[in-house]
């Protein structure tokens, strides 16, 4: 009853989840260029998920999963296995070999334990559109469903429309029987196992992190953020590492305040100039200005509100940020979907950019701090 | 060389003690000269002796050659000498044209000339105020043009300006460092007080130095620096004090927890969709141009206004949501914000320093009775004037009597002594001598020590980059920028301030 009141007062007086409003990037957040500033770097083509394996890196590119090596000061990458589809999801075993989900649903597990392991069907029905996986210590693999309405390709339009239709299920490959631990969850594009048994999942169109224990209860851990989290990995020392694809964006918000019109924009213009967050910075002519707001005498300024923005937030044990590393409105490494620490190097797929980045956490600690 | 103005020998006493003493001072035709020194050197008795609006105890003004006393200022102004004062004097309830022509009307005003006449005046001026607008309605800076434009207006030979700039835009500066080209040419002789000392040092032909009531030196501009003027007016070289970051490479504090979280707050077309955060142990500086919406967040967030009722947006003070309607909560929850303007909202003039800062005390402590202990008032008060170095003849000096700096100094205790969690300062330093300057900055920076969250609002931009740990920037009502005060540039600020 005074859920109901509340929504009604909220949206009435546009506060609470009616409000536009989107946190500012400060206290750990506060912007900086280290992600454009970054020398190594390796170009490819949408780089996707990255993952270790064995202490090798691995990362998803189309249909392919390449291995990244780092020789002679400059980054290279070998293709290791081939699809049928996209690649849209990779995990790593605790038994050396990887899991790779692909855009059609289907489950494939190369090397380690279960070497050839094959799945379609999840409780009886493929899944349409799995985002991200993690491995737990049991050798159980978790796995997030963006979507149940729409394919990896849709998800602007999941986000136009409230989409909230994710689950997230734990897959025994051993006994290949599945298993669907929460459902409703509004685009879950990051996962990762906890020590304590449960997973913390990244729900995109929330903007916060929810802790799942085992019994299905949920728990949010981090919310209020600035941008749509994606994947999550654990850092070495403890804590772990977030990448957002997306900033969040006031004229979006408004946008999404609009059922009429986001029908009738999805109806009537091209997907490219629809007012969603985008992976990669704007340079179509049509791109509107904002009033000056975006650019200034030809120049685009850091700090506007641009619809893509490259994102990775250092968490601490307790899922606080401590740090982050950025590609600011002007820059160019934007769509960060996936990153992973190794030592002091943290290795980033900006898919927007069509990069892979290394970045010395050794030297951008004292500038991020 | 035609001397248009001299003083000889000027002494002005308050109950025995010399404001003034001895001093000689000469205003050459056509020439604009700079009087500087801290607050209390006696620059503002100087010139007030000579618009009339005191009287010297001892010495001569000479106009043109002819002994003058002055009784009134209505006498000095018959004479040619008009004098803009840093707080205004114009009628709020009035309109700008109306201000503009007071004392000066005729027996039948016709409406539409005087406001015809008045815009094109203003427009000579290139002031861009508005002829029909109440003064009560304008901000500082428009009130400031409309002063400066009823001295021109009266043709005086000789115009004192005392901070004419303190509230003006760079943009306004120019029109008005141009507009005293003007008045130049045309014989006006300016004498134009300013702590800007780089002004000075631009506009002024001659600068003449005061401290502590005593002339010290008068030169040609091109024979002074600012390191010669500041060593004569404080006997000491300041830059080391005023510009601690640089010169002793001192760090950026860490932030500590999260103080006060805004939220896309907004009031009317001023605050639009304003979010920051301020931490403890940190000094939040906000720089912006007049009229970017920094001094009405900070109102919001302290009660003094009230944030949009629909789409107002969320302001967190330690985690819980608050929106106070009066500043009196907002006190009692820790947050106090120290004015810009002292002399309408930080103060109480007629009373004394003492009573001041009781006043402040009941502000959060309403247990007591209303009836107050002199001795505790008093001792109360000694503690806070020698913690601030506040300098009066004596703790029941009134507050208008006393200099700028020491004017701030009280508001500012009058806001610590209700032991705040978050102090918000809004242009602490305005209208304060360099010494004063100095003092300030150390005092938000023992603040900031203590683990107070500090937020400190500012137009001059070498004050937020030495004393801020981090730089927020304000425009059309919403910040857009943040800077770490290490590695950004003057350019780099100023570019995200105007655009």
């Amino acid at each position: 009853m005074m859920k109901t009141l509340r929504r009604v007062v909220d949206s009435f007086r546009g506060s609470g989840n009616a409000s536009v409003s989107i946190p500012p990037l400060d206290g750990a957040l506060e912007p900086n260029t280290l992600l454009d500033d970054a020398p190594l770097a390796l170009t490819s083509i949408a780089p996707d998920n990255l993952i270790e394996v064995q202490g090798k890196l691995f990362y998803s590119e189309n249909s392919t999963v390449c291995a990244l090596d780092w020789l002679d000061g400059a980054l290279h990458s070998k293709a290791v296995h081939e699809f049928s589809s996209h690649v849209v999801a990779l995990a790593a075993s605790p038994s050396n070999g990887m899991a790779a989900a692909l855009a059609d649903g289907t489950l494939h597990i190369r090397g380690g334990q279960f070497d050839g392991v094959h799945l379609k069907q999840f409780d009886g029905a493929p899944l349409k559109n799995i985002s991200a996986m993690a491995f737990e210590s049991d050798g159980s693999l978790l796995l997030c469903q963006g979507s149940a309405v729409h394919g990896p390709e849709s998800w602007q339009r999941d986000l136009l429309q409230w989409g909230a239709t994710g689950s997230v299920w734990r897959v025994d490959l051993a006994k290949q029987k599945t298993h669907c631990v929460a459902k409703g969850l509004a685009y879950p594009y990051g996962i990762t196992a906890t020590a304590n048994g449960s997973m913390v999942v990244s729900e995109a169109w929330r903007h916060r992190l929810l802790r799942i224990s085992n019994d299905g209860a949920q728990a949010v851990v981090l919310d209020q953020l600035p941008g749509y989290p994606a994947r999550l990995s654990a850092a070495p020392g403890g804590g772990w590492w977030l990448s957002m694809f997306a900033p969040r964006n006031q004229l979006v918000e408004f946008v999404l305040r609009e059922k009429d019109f986001r029908e009738k924009m999805m109806v009537e213009v091209q997907l490219e100039h629809w007012i969603v967050p985008t992976l990669s910075p704007a340079s179509s002519f049509l791109e509107p200005l904002q009033g000056g707001e975006l650019k200034q005498l030809g120049k685009l300024k850091p700090w506007a509100p641009t619809r893509s923005y490259g994102l990775v937030v250092q968490l601490d044990e307790d899922f606080n940020p401590v740090r982050s590393i950025h590609s600011r409105a002007n820059g160019r490494r934007h769509g960060v979907t996936s990153c992973i620490a190794t030592g002091v190097m943290l290795w980033v797929t900006s898919r927007g950019g069509d990069v892979v980045v290394g970045v010395d956490l050794s030297t951008s600690q004292e500038q991020t701090r | 060389m035609n001397i248009v103005l001299e003083m000889r020998k000027i002494t002005k006493e308050y109950r025995g003690v010399p404001a003034v003493k001895d001093i000689d001072f000469t205003l050459i035709e056509g020439e604009v000269h700079a009087l500087v020194g801290e607050n209390g050197a006696g620059k503002s008795t100087l010139t007030k002796v000579l618009a009339g609006v005191t009287q010297a105890t001892t010495g001569s003004v000479l106009l043109q050659g002819k002994e003058v006393s002055f009784a009134t200022p209505a006498e000095a102004i018959a004479c040619g000498v008009t004098m803009v004062f840093q707080e205004t004097s114009l009628v709020p309830s009035m309109t700008v044209a109306q201000n503009l022509y007071l004392g000066d009307e005729k027996l039948f005003n016709q409406l539409r000339a005087v406001y015809n006449s008045a815009q094109q005046f203003l427009q000579t001026l290139n002031f861009e105020v508005d002829p029909w607008a109440l003064v009560s309605t304008l901000g500082a800076a428009k009130k400031q043009m409309v002063e400066i434009a009823r001295a021109v207006r009266q043709n005086a030979k000789v115009i004192i300006f005392d901070e004419p700039t303190a509230t003006l835009t760079p943009e306004e500066k120019r029109h008005f460092f141009a507009l005293v080209e003007r008045l130049k040419t045309r014989g006006v002789s300016v004498i134009f007080i300013s702590h800007a000392l780089e002004e000075a040092l631009a506009i002024a032909d001659r600068i003449t130095v005061l401290r502590d009531g005593q002339h010290i030196l008068t030169d040609d501009t091109k024979n002074l620096d600012r390191d010669k003027i500041i060593r004569a007016m404080v006997g000491r070289s300041l830059s080391d004090e005023l510009y601690s970051r640089k010169d002793s490479g001192a760090g950026i504090r860490p932030r500590g927890r999260k103080v006060l979280s805004v939220q896309n707050l907004s009031m009317g077309k001023v605050v639009r969709n304003n979010s920051f955060t301020v931490y403890a142990g940190q000094i939040t500086g906000m720089f912006g141009l007049i009229g970017s919406g920094r001094t009405e967040t900070a109102k919001i967030i302290s009660g003094v206004l009230k944030r949009n009722f629909f789409h107002g947006g969320e302001i967190l003070l330690n985690g819980k949501p608050v929106r106070y309607r009066v500043p009196r909560r907002a006190v009692l929850d820790g947050i106090v914000y120290v004015t810009e303007d002292r002399k309408l909202e930080g103060y109480f003039e007629t009373m004394s320093i003492a009573e001041n800062i009781q006043m402040g005390k009941l502000a959060v402590d309403r247990t007591k009775s209303v009836v107050v202990r002199m001795n505790e008032m008093q001792e109360l008060a000694s503690h806070w004037q020698k913690t601030l170095s506040i300098r009066a003849i004596n703790g029941n000096a009134r507050v208008i009597e006393l200099s700028g700096g020491n004017q701030q100094k009280v508001v500012i205790a009058k806001s610590l002594v209700q032991l705040p969690k978050l102090v918000i300062f809004d242009e602490p330093t305005r209208g304060v001598d360099v010494g004063a300057i100095a003092e300030i900055h150390q005092l938000i920076r023992e603040l900031a020590n203590q683990g107070l969250a500090v937020v400190m609002i500012s137009s001059y931009l070498p004050e937020v980059m030495n004393v801020s740990d981090r730089i927020l920037i304000c425009r059309q009502g919403r910040i857009v920028e943040e800077f770490s005060p290490i590695g950004a540039t003057e350019e780099d600020i100023m570019y995200a301030a105007v655009h």
